[in-house]
């Protein structure tokens, strides 16, 4: 029948249209860009463009770790005031002092804390949601708000200055960003780690199917609660790096980044409903596809208004291509 | 005298949420015997065995291999104490590839991180070679047919040289030939003195395979039998707990004249090609073939819910113009599908929501709102004339019930529903020896009340004690047709294969 022929017709047209329409959107947005602003398509704001997606990223590649298994932290972008917060306040009761970042590893102890710091957020979160089973929607939406809490109780609700490391953030090497060093070699840890390693093969099966995972000996809650503490880890990382590069922590830094980093995971291919996922290409491609058209509304003077509402129709984008592949797959 | 014995199980228990499963078990595995383990869904088995594999804890009793105390803290001590499970084929990871799959417990490393992939895709290749199997190990799993996939899970069982294999319902995917092979590799595996539990509901694979055969009841072993010296009834009586005469009903009925179902031509990608039937008002007609002969497709096409490329479909001798789901069950057509789990019941509600469902829209008052007394009335009536054992149909959700209970308000679902054509896919699969009698009941009676019945199923004798008329398939075609009375396994076999 003729009638139905159409039909599945058109119904792969909607899986082709899902899965490459949003490049395609993006493809065109780019040439638009590029056309009302001739800054826009130049290798200056080229590194730019990868200079503002670097800290993002790296919360990006974390949060693939917890989405592969089916599980969400909408923490994240707290975790990352949280962080910023505590190291403008260590700087401000002289914990850390300017002396310290005349040579590399004032950098590298900045960093090292705020890794720490969002492991153990990470660890917090795992353990409610793998102890107390209580959904990762709700127990990272609440660590969240405890994690704003605290910050803004630490800061007194004034936005702390945070040039300490501003040369980390804004500076660069032969014309590459340092963030973007950084953003590259974690990529490549976390790809290989994912991709290679038995604990990465395990967060797959762990995605595809918890119950299998049990039966074959994998140890699904400890795992769990590591990939939390990776999301955590890198989302505090990103989180200062991001702040460095703004040079203070305004109140409402890291508002929102976690919907930014899940929908950049999710344009590059890693699943909401778990097991899929990839870091390289996917999360990279992802964060600085997002980034660009950010970039791009500033090169072309649009109302910040229209940011949200721009950020709003691209998670909606990602999240339907992730549904309407999802159903077609073999269960 | 325990040196013989391979696994020696006693005083296991084990209760979920305050209901005790398991009875303080005793068990004895002979070292090198092939030790079948039958019994209804729910009696205990996979309890039994998830204790053994250490993937859930006993409460008391212990347990030795080969004379050795053996106290499981999770899956992998089992394999070190020489335990490879077998799984369903549901137990793979659609998302990762063959080789993954098969060494997933433990992956090979070098530089003692990265997981050594020329390594595993090596040793997949030989394990693939040596089965034979239709399968690259790079391949993913989700893109295997549901036969490959349980061979592939059964020869990951095998590559682990366990000392005790416990294999679980191995056969319900596998095609005729692939259980042949994996009949011939049991034996194989036997000779080199290996033990191995086999559990399974098809009682006849267990006659053939077992040397010896206990039966779990209620979480209580009723107890252990040499194969030669126990008949196939009175393990059924064992089983269920009381005699069963019969394994088919007799049901006296007519089969009119009247063609009710027609369907001609119907193609559907290259799995069904050109096939025409038609049933009588009151006639069942089984449809049989291997995995992969195009019978599923074949019934999901003329329900509609695959579109068909080409055919046409007459009710009545009223032709379908748009061949999808709505239309035929408006026009009295009903598909209950082998996957109830996914496709056929809401498992998280009431028993009585489930049974409705397809019913709601003619029991309606006025503005749209559904007459509560009706469809109580009614879902009382089907309840009681399907015998579905639920004590509370207003609260007691599909998933607390046991599989055979589940299929009867699948089957419930649509006899409210009193459809002319009642299309069943498979419609005893997973479900046990006392409860099949009761669907083969409600089937047989369906007929008998004027529907015409379509049913699909890979057991030949289950067709050949239900039906009026089986037709083979293969290739996506129709191959041969045997009325009743010349039913005969070899000549259904021939055409199939």
């Amino acid at each position: 029948m003729g009638n139905d022929k159409t039909k599945t017709f058109s119904k792969n047209i909607m899986q082709n249209a899902a899965r490459y329409g949003v490049f395609i959107i993006f493809g065109i947005m780019f040439i638009i860009f590029a056309l009302s602003n001739e800054h826009f398509f130049t290798v200056k704001n080229i590194f730019l463009i990868l200079q503002q997606a670097s800290p993002l990223g790296i919360g990006v590649i974390g949060m693939t770790f917890v989405l592969v298994l089916a599980s969400i932290d909408i923490s994240v972008g707290r975790n990352m005031f949280f962080a910023a917060t505590i190291i403008a306040y260590m700087s401000k009761v002289n914990l850390l002092r300017v002396d310290m970042f005349e040579q590399a590893w004032g950098y590298i102890l900045v960093c090292l804390i705020c890794v720490a710091i969002g492991i153990a957020i990470g660890f917090i979160n795992g353990l409610l949601y793998t102890k107390f089973k209580i959904t990762p929607f709700i127990v990272t939406l609440a660590t969240g708000y405890i994690l704003r809490g605290f910050g803004l109780m630490i800061s007194g609700s004034a936005s702390p200055n945070l040039t300490l490391i501003s040369k980390l953030s804004n500076g660069s090497v032969a014309n590459v960003p340092y963030v973007l060093i950084i953003f590259i070699v974690v990529a490549i840890i976390f790809d290989f780690v994912l991709r290679k390693t038995p604990f990465g093969r395990h967060l797959m099966a762990i995605g595809n199917s918890p119950e299998s995972a049990k039966k074959a000996g994998i140890k699904v809650e400890r795992n769990t609660v590591i990939s939390f503490m990776i999301c955590g880890g890198l989302g505090a990382l990103g989180g200062i790096l991001s702040a460095g590069q703004i040079g203070s922590v305004p109140l409402s830094f890291g508002e929102g980044n976690e919907f930014i980093i899940i929908s950049a995971a999710v344009l590059g291919g890693t699943s909401l409903f778990g097991g899929k996922g990839n870091i390289i290409p996917g999360a990279v491609i992802g964060i600085v596809l997002i980034t660009t058209i950010m970039n791009g509304l500033s090169m072309v003077n649009a109302s910040p208004y229209i940011y949200t509402i721009v950020r709003a129709f691209i998670i909606f984008l990602a999240v339907m291509v992730d549904s309407i592949e999802h159903k077609g797959e073999l269960r | 005298m325990s040196k013989e014995l391979a696994l020696e199980l006693s005083g296991i228990a084990k209760s979920f949420t305050g209901v005790k499963v398991l009875h303080e078990v005793d068990m004895q595995v002979k070292q090198g015997e092939i030790h079948g383990l039958v019994g209804e869904n729910g009696a205990g088995k996979s309890t039994m065995m998830n204790i053994i594999g250490g993937v859930i804890d006993k409460e008391a009793g212990t347990m030795k291999v080969n004379g050795q105390p053996y106290e499981p803290k999770s899956p992998l001590s089992a394999a070190d104490a020489g335990i490879a499970f077998v799984h369903q084929e549901l137990n793979l990871f659609t998302n990762l590839t063959v080789a993954e799959n098969m060494f997933i417990e433990l992956f090979p490393k070098k530089m003692k991180a990265a997981i050594d992939y020329k390594q595993i895709t090596k040793s997949a290749q030989d394990c693939i070679d040596e089965y034979e199997l239709p399968v690259n190990p790079k391949d993913k799993v989700e893109a295997l047919p549901a036969g490959v996939r349980q061979m592939v899970e059964i020869s990951k069982g095998l590559m682990k040289n366990a000392k005790i294999m416990i294999f679980d319902e191995p056969t319900t995917s596998l095609s005729y030939r692939e259980k042949e092979k994996l009949f011939k590799t049991l034996a194989d595996l036997k000779k080199k003195g290996i033990t191995i539990i086999y559990i399974s509901h098809i009682l006849e694979d267990v006659f053939e395979l077992c040397d010896r055969i206990t039966v779990l009841r209620d979480g209580n072993i009723i107890g252990t039998n040499k194969t030669e010296e126990i008949t196939n009834n009175e393990i059924i009586k064992m089983m269920v707990g009381r005699e069963i005469n019969q394994v088919y009903p007799e049901i006296e009925k007519d089969i009119r004249d009247n063609v009710v179902f027609d369907v001609k031509h119907i193609h559907y990608k290259n799995k069904v090609k050109d096939v025409s039937l038609s049933i009588k008002e009151g006639e069942i007609v089984g449809l049989y073939g291997l995995m992969g002969a195009g019978r599923t497709e074949l019934v999901k096409a003329v329900f509609g819910a695959e579109p068909m490329d080409k055919g046409d479909v007459y009710v009545n001798g009223k032709k379908i113009e748009h061949v999808c789901p709505e239309e035929s069950i408006k026009n009295h057509v009903a598909l209950v599908t082998e996957d109830r789990h996914h496709e056929g019941l809401l498992m998280n509600k009431p028993v009585k929501d489930n049974l409705v469902l397809v019913k709601l829209v003619d029991i309606l008052k006025k503005f749209g709102v559904i007459d509560r007394s009706k469809e109580t009335k009614f879902t009382n009536e089907i309840i009681k004339s399907l015998r579905i054992k639920v004590t509370d149909p207003t609260f007691q959700r599909a998933n607390g019930l046991s599989g055979g209970n589940q299929q009867k308000v699948v089957f419930g679902k649509w006899v409210i529903k009193q459809p002319r054509v009642f299309i069943l896919d498979e419609p005893t699969r997973g479900v046990d020896v006392g409860a099949k009698f009761e669907i083969y009941t409600i089937i047989a009676n369906m007929a008998k009340n004027g529907s015409s019945v379509l049913m699909v199923s890979s057991e030949m004798e289950e067709l050949m004690g239900t039906c009026d008329r089986i037709l083979v398939m293969r290739d996506g075609c129709i191959v041969g047709e045997l009325q009743d009375g010349d039913f005969d396994q070899e000549t259904i076999a021939k055409l199939a294969l």
